[in-house]
């Protein structure tokens, strides 16, 4: 299966990129960015886009830069998934996205595929976003009129769309550094152990005051089970304040099922994700209280 | 940018490829994998799927391994690959190459080439991986035959021998 | 005297090149200025063909030709079993991908272009889905002669007798998916005419001789003007056994006088080849108080898509295996294969058995939870042994180590029963663990047919033994084995011998590698082929020796009399002494192990002159949240008759696990939705257990050094071994497969609600 024509170039800076998006728009042409190319490289094939031009960013170094800027860390969106997995100041800072990088494709795809891709790409069921929605991350944009920083879940517009204009480009994550001592938990189900799209993945970070015996904060964020990414809001309420006995945790997991399928509807699928979702928020409250 | 158009339509790249310097002018929509396999003739890679999910086009690339086929050609410039052909001057062996002809961890042969790059690049990260690290380290390349118990033993036999060599 | 090369880890052949990288696969093979071929395939899943308009497509710069059923010279028709499929749709299309119009061009990107220009003109009818639809009396019919493709009987004893004299009778109906094969290698191949105009196919096959006979009145040529060889192959698990792309090649290359090349895309390779059958079981089995298994009665449907291909083959098998490797005096099985318009179902390892286990495993497993034995005892209680008659009424004379196989489980299920005592579920760990068992039997060649191989040897003035056989090497090591068996037969080194393999022109027919057959029938070819060389040669040596030929003995290469070693001659020379007289030293040699055919309402007859057997214990984890199994551990013991290369044997064994877990935990194919490797998971290695192997050898005495077969047995027991293990975990029986998320999660969730 042959890949269809398209012109490519490879611009050195980010100025340089998005004067590259902003003539391809005012000139009408299609344009596709391709950073890591995991999934962009699976739609040429299929001919399910059919660009004019495709543009290479990934000469522009800087958006392959991960930094602590004060309470802050920026990642880049060139960053890859076998980075995120492994380097210090995301383990540290980001432990959770860490673990949801891991978790993606296969060692080969982690290699190539980004932070930014993901995103861009907003796939329901991407391993990354979860883990960005619980850590609060916002997302720069730059586009020819200059830069706009928005949060996470306002970037979604439902499966597959985002808010990104034709002519900007993703610069940046930035991640507050987390307080309170949070505990974070990823949670994958797939149907195979390696390589699989995710049935459903699931993001938590909580503080448990052991002394006071509360939930003191909660965030919790379920993949490939609402349209966009967003809080498990109505799950969080249930915890904050409450003590970890089974009958919170069971209220608890009974909202965040009624709130995925307030969102969602009745799916063919909401059979089984409506029980699972509820038990796998408590599965990892758990597993974040335990950690201690 | 020329006469108001974006971009190129071939491009003239340069690689490394298993340690020698290669220039090609290639078509800007072909994959990594059709340059080394057609222009090359290193057909050790090969396509199993042509999407990213069977590894059977595992090259290493920068250090790391990738899907050749998800790798559009002028990506490729500047880098530094190595396949299969490069692993062995012909006459001996690398080490995971033996170790897989000794453990009998090779059935049809067509995931074989992926499968030992992937184990290479795990053990130049990791030189002492546990078997369950190896089964991670190679959960990217799929096999149907061997139901990779004699592949994981054939990368534990690696490792087991370096490190008797340390000792 | 002790085995020398039999029984040894030696080697592979060709693994060499295989780990360099060097090895060739058809879409490796270089060709200049081969034209690429495309097919133009129906979009629609039943329909008539009313007109194909090509003008536009050959018109194109670079397309060299456009083909429809018109241009096809010969016979417009192919099946292995049943001949119903046809190369390029004239009359009808039934099934979305079958085959419409074929283009060569220049390049891939014209081809495609040239596929967009075909135009095709079909009126779509009632497409039908469930075999049982397509059983209704007033379905459409697929094919002219009807929906059901076959219909297979077995019946033994008096059935209602049976189930009057049982204590207790479990009946159930189970359920298995369609599944694709996956092997690694799309199918590819090249063509062209040699300089006396002989059509030369070099494709990936797990049979050259049968591609050749279907060929030759397609291209209604004499047999002498094709060609066919099989390149290395990767991978074939019975989806290369049906010719995929060979008719495309052999007609452009005949049709254009040009080098021709043919890969398909993994997209094509799901959408066109064979699948494996989906089966519906209903099983009743009864059984007394004290544990004998009395009746089993079945009614099977198999879903054979819409061409027969092994259809045929697959309901047999399923109802002759029906039982299990028990004894049951009363027996009543009928199955049917069915035309739909689905994908078509084929061969894949195992032509049904691996379905057809999960029934009576399940079935043995409830049986014995009701009489309150363990598994394995009631196994034992029931399984065959020597004299056992079938359920066929064939009488099992030698090599029935099913009960060794179930013996040597034991220790694990027990060792795997105490670490689950011991490691009770955690709060909110929501794991729960169980161990199951399964065993299976499997009839080795093909079902009540002649299936016989042939070999043939000679050694040349300088001691080189040549071996020729037709037997395709897929992967498995049929290559490696038959020359063990060649070498260790006539005393020389393995390295001694070289391989002619797998060439219409250069070998004889070895049928098909299929049927776990090669090693038993093939090999006992070789082993006749070389025994006559070898007695040949003795004799030859006798008389350089000048002793009785009773007295010589060949050990690496070289005769020597058996009570004076220290006077030796080499092989080759004493081969030279024979060809220098104009002596022949060749060796041929036939097998065709004794089968009947079946009766056609009892299904009474001897399906296979031997059976290999095999049991299993698997210990699973159950994830009650999610409802997903891992499978955490596996044994898996299996009687082979003789290892010819145990490290073969296990790698056979460790395959078929692995695929049975997929078959078991989350194949499957949903035609037209599954296009590939992204929705069609096959277990990675994160998804295996760390797997135990052990080989029983009850030799099998028309065998080669004892030896059976294994290829498709170390699937079979699997994925039943994994069902038992969940309902041992949670309680509740799984009937369908595959056992995935969504069925395991609302069987435990219906366990909470009451």
């Amino acid at each position: 299966m042959s890949i269809p024509h398209f012109r490519y170039i490879a611009p050195q800076t980010l100025e340089e990129a998005i004067g590259l998006l902003r003539m391809a728009k005012e000139s009408g042409k299609r344009a596709r960015v391709l950073a890591g190319g995991t999934d962009l490289m699976v739609q040429l094939r299929a001919h399910e886009i059919t660009p004019d031009v495709v543009i290479d960013i990934s000469g522009i170094k800087r958006l392959s830069r991960v930094d602590r800027m004060g309470n802050e860390i920026q990642i880049g969106p060139l960053v890859t998934h076998a980075s995120l997995a492994t380097l210090d100041l995301i383990r540290e800072y980001a432990g959770v996205l860490s673990e949801a990088a891991r978790t993606v494709g296969s060692p080969q795809i982690r290699n190539l595929g980004t932070l930014g891709g993901n995103i861009v790409n907003a796939s329901p069921a991407a391993d990354t976003i979860p883990a960005l929605v619980i850590l609060d991350a916002r997302l720069a944009l730059r586009g020819p009129e200059g830069e706009r920083i928005l949060p996470i879940t306002d970037f979604f517009k439902g499966p597959y769309q985002t808010v990104i204009e034709k002519d900007e480009l993703l610069t940046g994550v930035i991640i507050p550094l987390p307080s309170l001592n949070g505990r974070a938990v990823f949670l994958k189900l797939a149907r195979r152990k390696a390589v699989a799209i995710a049935r459903m993945n699931l993001a938590c970070m909580l503080y448990y005051d052991r002394q006071k015996e509360i939930f003191e904060w909660v965030r919790l964020c379920v993949g490939s089970s609402t349209p966009k990414p967003v809080r498990m809001t109505q799950a969080e309420k249930v915890l904050v304040g409450n003590a970890y006995t089974d009958d919170v945790l069971q209220e608890a997991g009974r909202a965040a099922a009624e709130q995925m399928v307030a969102l969602s509807g009745f799916r063919s699928s909401t059979a089984y994700k409506k029980p699972v979702v509820g038990d796998l928020v408590i599965r990892a409250v758990h597993l974040a209280v335990e950690k201690g | 940018m020329k006469n108001g158009v974006l971009g190129e339509e071939t491009l003239t790249i340069s690689m490394m490829v298993n340690g020698e310097s290669v220039v090609r002018d290639v078509p800007v929509n072909r994959t990594l994998l059709s340059v080394l396999r057609e222009d090359l003739g290193l057909i050790g890679a090969r396509e199993g799927c042509g999407v990213g999910e069977c590894g059977a086009c595992t090259v290493i690339m920068n250090g790391k391994t990738v899907n050749a086929c998800m790798v559009l050609a002028p990506k490729a410039d500047g880098a530094t690959i190595t396949t299969i052909e490069g692993l062995s001057d012909g006459e001996h062996l690398h080490p995971l190459q033996e170790a897989f002809i000794e453990e009998g961890a090779v059935q049809c042969g067509f995931c074989t080439p992926g499968m030992i790059l992937s184990a290479k690049a795990l053990l130049d990260e990791n030189p002492s991986p546990t078997r369950l690290e190896i089964r991670e380290g190679i959960s990217g390349n799929l096999c149907r035959c061997t139901g990779y118990q004699q592949i994981v033993d054939a990368i534990e036999l690696v490792v087991n021998r370096t490190e008797e060599a340390k000792a | 005297m002790k085995n020398r090369v039999v029984g040894e880890r030696v080697a592979r052949i060709g693994i060499r090149d295989k780990v360099t990288g060097h090895a060739r696969y058809a879409a490796d093979l270089e060709i200049k200025n081969a034209l690429v071929l495309k097919v133009f395939r129906s979009p629609v899943a039943h329909g008539r063909v009313k007109k194909v308009m090509t003008e536009k497509a050959a018109a194109l710069e670079g397309v060299a030709g456009v083909f429809t059923a018109a241009d096809i010279p010969g016979e417009n028709l192919y099946g292995i079993i049943n001949r119903d499929q046809t190369v390029l749709a004239s009359e009808k299309v039934r099934f979305v991908g079958d085959p419409v119009a074929l283009v060569a061009a220049e390049t891939e990107e014209i081809a495609e272009a040239a596929l967009k220009a075909i135009e095709a003109e079909i009126t779509p009818l009632p497409a039908l889905f469930d075999p049982a639809d397509a059983m209704a009396p007033d379905a459409p019919a697929i094919h002219e002669k009807g929906n059901i493709l076959f219909t297979r009987k077995v019946a033994r004893g008096d059935i209602e007798k049976g189930f009057a004299d049982s204590d207790l009778i479990i009946e159930e109906t189970y359920e298995t998916r369609m599944l694709e094969h996956a092997y690694l290698e799309p199918e590819a191949g090249v063509a062209y005419r040699d300089e006396t105009g002989c059509v030369v196919l070099l494709v990936t096959t797990q049979n050259p001789h049968a591609d050749h006979a279907q060929l030759v009145p397609i291209l209604n040529v004499a047999p002498d003007r094709l060609r066919v060889i099989q390149t290395e192959t990767g991978g074939g698990f019975g989806g290369k056994l049906d010719i995929s792309v060979q008719p495309f090649l052999a007609l452009a290359a005949y049709l254009l006088k040009r080098p021709v090349r043919m890969v398909y895309s993994r997209e094509e390779s799901f959408m066109a080849s064979a699948k494996r059958h989906p089966l519906k079981i209903r099983m009743k089995t009864g059984a007394s108080r004290e544990g004998k298994l009395l009746a089993m009665e079945s009614e099977i449907t198999a879903d054979t898509g819409a061409y027969g291909s092994y259809g045929i083959a697959v309901a047999t098998r399923s109802a002759v295996h029906a039982t299990g490797p028990y004894n049951v005096p009363n027996v009543s099985v009928i199955s049917r294969a069915v035309y739909t318009n689905n994908n078509w179902c084929g061969a894949m390892r195992g032509f049904g058995v691996p379905q057809i286990a999960i029934a009576h495993e399940s079935q043995m497993d409830k049986l014995a939870q009701r009489l309150g034995l363990d598994p394995i005892t009631f196994r034992l209680k029931n399984a065959f042994e020597n004299g056992s008659v079938t359920p066929t009424g064939q009488r099992l004379e030698a090599s029935v180590g099913i009960r060794e196989t179930l013996k040597k489980i034991r220790p694990y299920y027990q060792t795997f029963r105490k670490e689950i005592e011991a490691n009770p579920s955690r709060r909110y760990d929501g794991v729960r663990h169980g161990v199951g068992v399964a065993s299976m039997w499997y009839g080795i060649g093909n079902t009540g047919h002649p299936n016989p191989s042939s070999a043939q040897m000679e050694v040349d003035r300088d001691g080189v033994v040549t071996l020729y056989t037709g037997a395709a090497d897929i992967g498995q090591g049929s290559d490696t084995v038959l020359v063990q068996i060649a070498a260790e037969t006539l005393g020389l080194p393995y390295e001694r011998i070289r391989l002619v393999r797998a060439d219409t022109t250069l070998t004889t027919d070895a049928g098909a590698t299929s049927a776990s057959r090669q090693t038993y029938i093939s090999g006992r070819a070789v082993q006749e082929a070389a025994l006559e060389i070898k007695r040949i040669l003795t004799e030859k040596a006798a008389g350089l020796l000048k002793v009785p030929a009773n007295m010589v003995a060949c050990e690496d290469g070289v005769f020597f009399p058996q009570f004076r070693e220290f006077q030796k001659i080499p092989f080759e020379e004493v081969a030279r002494a024979g060809l220098k007289k104009g002596e022949k030293i060749r060796g041929e040699g036939v097998f065709n192990p004794e089968t009947t055919s079946l009766d056609p309402e009892t299904g009474q007859g001897t399906p296979y002159s031997t059976y290999a057997y095999a049991s299993q214990v698997s210990l699973v984890a159950v994830d009650e949240v999610t409802g997903q199994v891992t499978v955490k551990r596996t044994v898996s013991a299996h009687d082979v008759g003789k290892a010819v290369n145990p490290a073969n044997v296990e790698g056979q064994i460790f395959s078929g696990v692995a695929m049975g877990i997929g078959m078991g935990l989350f194949e499957q194919f949903y035609p037209n939705k599954t296009k590939s490797f992204d929705t069609y998971l096959i277990p990675t290695a994160m998804d295996m257990p760390e797997i135990t192997p052990i080989i029983i050898e009850v030799p099998e005495p028309t065998g080669p050094f004892g030896a059976k077969g294994v290829g498709e047995p170390a699937l079979i027991p699997t994925a039943p071994a994994i069902l038992n293990a969940v309902h041992d975990a949670t309680g509740r029986w799984v009937h369908q497969i595959p056992a995935d998320l969504e069925t395991i999660r609302e069987l435990i969730s219906e366990q909470e609600g009451g």
